[in-house]
């Protein structure tokens, strides 16, 4: 094989999750029935005028803030103007001359990816197929959207996958979108180019739209990288051009040539003045919220084990979740247990996340773990009072009473158990001396049997060892 | 101080007529000039509608709007076939804020289409008729709204001035054109043509009915990112006269106006020494008077055809079939829109075609800023700048027609207004040939009671000097 590289740059698209829309007082809503969430604005109808979304402008400093980037101190937008009918005003408002953030950088696991700019701007229509009949949906129209570009740093699909995993984190993670690719608030156009390695310039770039899933993608760059390779090794020449991926025929199919000549006729958006944003972003940047990476290191502080900590932060609802057990505990490996292990097997039953957990059904988690670590329930108790308590938001305490899991702290009950054990089992307590330890665990396993895991292993583990050191004195 | 709004507030007041009868009186003089084609739609109402009057200037009296100010549940067509069909489902600001002072809207005038064009003769079926003299044309492009009130048929109007479009008209139809300070009224519900130079304006027959409407129409929107919070307010209780007015005049600008015009214009000049007020001769050269023009075209045509970029047949207006979006929306666009707009149009994409955008489009900004200072600083040497409100009487149709109707550098001065957001009026300067001529006074951005108080006391001079 020929020593080719591929080099990779992605713009994504994510639509924010604010209440309202870009430059509209319309709700956004992606679950809402399709044309209700309306206005003049946002249909582009004359004499409507646009009003930035504060909200919008302040996620967008925060995410600015996040990767590092030299933040405007001025906010401006600009018309991009283009004739299509998924545009109602035949215009777009955006940010091209000034952008709210330049120049800034995402560390993906050591990697750095540099990111040229992010800008705001709002969604246009969403194309509906209705019986063979296309119909447009307006309630995407003027929703809020942040585009970022990246820098071409990237080489593999596995490189690409994980900056964009990283980067839906800090979206995640900054409550500035769900980033859901598969409701379209996270959208990725790739574009890959490939080249022989150590060319001094890069290949011809080939944009690829339409990717829906991780997956996808990850297969849509193997595809494009191989595809381009394929081609160069024939000496054919490579179009810039946009492709799409096909899910079902798995490879990338031609759309249309780019042209240099794109004549956008950009310029500054006239109904919208130019605003002083310099207090707004002294303000915001001061306080930081906690970020994907600050997220794992504080569970690797803890002394957590690297993959599962990856496997926590990756679910921002999970971390969140988590944090409130580890702090109310400080006991990681139960929290894991019953967080990470227990949980999700019956969360996945009901079909829900971890975000549908109530108050009431963490604190009964934080107290079963304490109970736990008491040893005042064991670890089978305490499956099945999980499973109670998951269902019916009983506290472990009246579960403990209900199912009669009290615990026999009483040494003379414990003392009589343990007295008619030994009497039955005085040939096993003969071999004491031989392996102390294995004697000690059966006698203990079936002071349980007999008290249906009642006893107090502690105060039974005390009484055990007197019982056992003054029968074999006696019997010396 | 002359009125007509106090004169029908005080016949409500005293009860000499009543509001659905005052309504009647109106709704029927603009019905009876139905012919001059200056109304689009009617706008009727029930004698229930009517409350006893109340002590607002405003109650109970009848106006027009330019039909590119959106009223809900009536059309708003800006003066295209391509609209004549659209309903607005929401209402303007200023039609908000004029309902509630009681203020009775009878119905909405024609306008060149989109406000695009300084004739009246783009606008819907057919040209505006001078009631002066049917022959004749009005201007534009708030060509329905300075006809009506200039020849008395309504109160006053709203219209929009992006260039010149309430003043220079004002000027041919013998009414009181009043451009505020941009960002002074709200053009929420106002459709753009270059919103950073639409300005709406107040048509009136008199200096105080400006300033009464003013008041109830000054304020800052939250809906309109470019309004402007300002403590100008009760402009019509300070409206007074002022004793000496140091005016400034371009001496060059002579040479632009046609013969009659300069005559009224030199007679004019030296009835205000005759009363002690002090005139300033400023002088302004040949190639800044030659930029404005064409920086105006650049700019407005250019936006213009921006914010018109929503006809496209899909969302809304009229529609053509066809194949594909780009197939319906050039068929609706050719069939929908008139000359005067599709020319704008093209002109706005052969200056950013190509080469042109660096070559001219992307220079404009600068000269359109050297020409804004260059105002600003003119009129800081002044109390006001005055000069003709055109260069000519209201040209006839025919003259329109046959390319002959002329637009002087003295008639481009009025877009420096606009290109600074400065307040600029245009006052009746009585009649020639029995046609009127107006007067064009300017001040300083927000000192909008500054101009009204020299408005005013230009207007009683007039009055009692050119009494018509």
């Amino acid at each position: 094989m020929l020593n080719f590289e591929a080099t990779i740059g992605i713009e994504v698209h994510v639509a924010l999750n604010t209440k309202t829309k870009m430059f509209s007082s319309s709700p956004v809503s992606a679950t809402n029935e399709p044309n209700t969430n309306i206005n003049e604005i946002d249909m582009g109808l004359p004499g409507a005028l646009p009003s930035p979304n504060v909200a919008a402008c302040k996620k967008a400093i925060m995410l600015a803030h996040a990767l590092k980037m030299q933040i405007a101190t001025t906010l401006s937008f600009d018309r991009k103007n283009y004739f299509y009918y998924d545009l109602p005003k035949g215009y777009q408002i955006t940010q091209h001359v000034n952008p709210i953030g330049k120049s800034g950088v995402i560390d993906v696991g050591g990697c750095l990816v540099h990111i040229e700019q992010i800008q705001l701007e709002e969604d246009t229509a969403k194309q509906i197929d209705v019986f063979g009949k296309l119909c447009l949906d307006y309630n995407r129209s003027g929703v809020p959207l942040i585009e970022i570009i990246s820098k071409p740093d990237m080489h593999t699909a596995e490189e690409a996958l994980a900056y964009l995993n990283q980067l839906r984190l800090i979206l995640i993670y900054l409550d500035i979108s769900d980033a859901k690719m598969e409701n379209g608030s996270f959208r990725a156009d790739i574009n890959v180019s490939v080249a022989l390695r150590g060319a001094k310039t890069l290949g011809t770039k080939v944009e690829i739209k339409n990717i829906n899933s991780f997956n996808n993608i990850k297969d849509a760059i193997n595809y494009e990288i191989e595809r381009q390779q394929k081609q160069l090794l024939n000496n054919e020449l490579i179009t810039p051009s946009t492709r799409r991926w096909d899910e079902t025929k798995h490879q990338t199919i031609f759309m249309r040539e780019k042209t240099t000549l794109v004549g956008y006729h950009y310029f500054p958006e006239p109904n919208i003045m130019p605003i002083d944003i310099h207090e707004l972003v002294t303000a915001i940047t001061k306080k930081v919220p906690e970020l994907p990476s600050d997220a794992l290191a504080y569970l690797l502080n803890k002394n957590i084990n690297k993959i599962i900590a990856e496997q926590i932060v990756d679910d921002f609802n999970l971390y969140k979740l988590f944090k409130i057990v580890l702090e109310a505990t400080n006991l990681p490996n139960q929290a894991i247990n019953w967080v990470v292990n227990e949980l999700p097997f019956y969360l996945k039953q009901d079909n829900k996340g971890y975000d549908s957990c109530s108050p009431t059904l963490i604190n009964n988690i934080i107290e079963l773990i304490k109970l736990i670590d008491r040893q005042e329930i064991n670890n089978k108790q305490a499956k099945t009072i999980f499973e109670k308590m998951y269902s019916s938001n009983e506290t472990p305490k009246s579960l403990i009473e209900k199912l009669n899991f009290k615990q026999i702290t009483d040494p003379t009950i414990i003392k009589q158990h343990l007295t008619n054990i030994i009497k039955q089992n005085t040939s096993v307590v003969a071999t004491y001396k031989q392996n102390p330890t294995r004697v000690v665990k059966l006698l203990i396993g079936l002071l349980m049997k007999e008290t249906q895991g009642q006893a107090n292993p502690i105060i039974a583990n005390d009484v055990l060892t007197e019982l056992i050191k003054n029968y074999n004195n006696f019997n010396e | 101080m002359r009125s007509l709004i106090l004169q029908l507030h005080n016949d409500l007041k005293e009860n000499k007529i009543t509001k659905f009868d005052l309504y009647k009186k109106y709704f029927t003089l603009c019905k009876s000039v139905n012919n001059t084609n200056s109304m689009i739609t009617y706008i009727e109402h029930e004698s229930s509608e009517f409350s006893s009057p109340t002590n607002n200037l405003l109650d109970g009296i009848p106006y027009v709007l330019k039909d590119n100010i959106d009223v809900a549940n009536y059309p708003t067509t800006s003066g295209s076939q391509f609209l004549s069909d659209y309903i607005s489902p929401y209402s303007a600001t200023v039609y908000h804020l004029l309902h509630k002072q009681g203020a009775v809207l009878i119905g909405k005038t024609n306008l060149d289409e989109f406000g695009m064009g300084g004739t009246g003769c783009s606008g819907l079926n057919g040209y505006v008729k001078n009631l002066h003299n049917l022959d004749f044309t009005t201007g534009g492009s708030s060509s329905g709204s300075v006809n009506l009130v200039g020849a008395k048929m309504i109160p006053f109007s709203l219209g929009t001035d992006t260039g010149d479009s309430v003043r220079r008209p004002s000027s041919f139809c013998n009414s009181v054109g009043f451009k505020p300070t941009y960002g002074l009224i709200s053009r929420y519900g106002v459709s753009s043509y270059m919103p950073s130079l639409d300005t709406v304006g107040v048509i009136t027959t008199s200096v105080c009915d400006a300033a009464i409407v003013c008041d109830s129409i000054f304020g800052f929107d939250k809906n309109d990112f470019t309004s402007q919070n300002s403590e100008i307010k009760n402009i019509y209780q300070n409206l007074k006269t002022i004793n000496k007015i140091r005016i400034g005049i371009f001496k060059n600008i002579e040479q632009y106006l046609d013969k009659d015009v300069k005559e009224r214009y030199l007679s004019l000049l030296s009835i205000l020494k005759k009363y002690n007020h002090e005139l300033v001769e400023l002088s302004i050269d040949d190639d800044t008077l030659q930029l404005i023009g064409v920086t105006y075209r650049i700019v407005s045509y250019h936006v213009g055809s921006s914010c018109w970029s929503n006809l496209t047949g899909v969302h809304f207006g009229k529609k053509e079939n066809g194949d594909t979006f780009e197939d319906i929306a050039t068929k609706s666009r050719s069939k929908y829109i008139a000359f005067e707009a599709k020319k704008r149009f093209v002109f706005y994409k052969y200056i950013t075609n190509g080469d042109n955008y660096e070559r001219l489009f992307a220079k404009v900004d600068k000269v359109r800023r050297y020409l804004s200072d260059y105002w600003i600083n003119e009129l800081k040497k002044v109390d006001c700048l005055l000069f003709m409100g055109a260069c000519c009487t209201a040209p006839s149709y025919q003259d329109v027609i046959e390319g002959k109707s002329k637009s002087t550098y003295n008639d481009d001065l009025q877009i420096l207004a606009n290109f600074s957001g400065s307040p600029s009026i245009t006052i009746p300067c009585g009649f020639i040939n029995k046609m009127p001529i107006g007067i064009n006074i300017n001040c300083l951005p927000f000192t909008d009671q500054q101009l009204l108080n020299i408005a005013l006391t230009l207007e009683e001079i007039i009055d009692k000097e050119f009494a018509c």
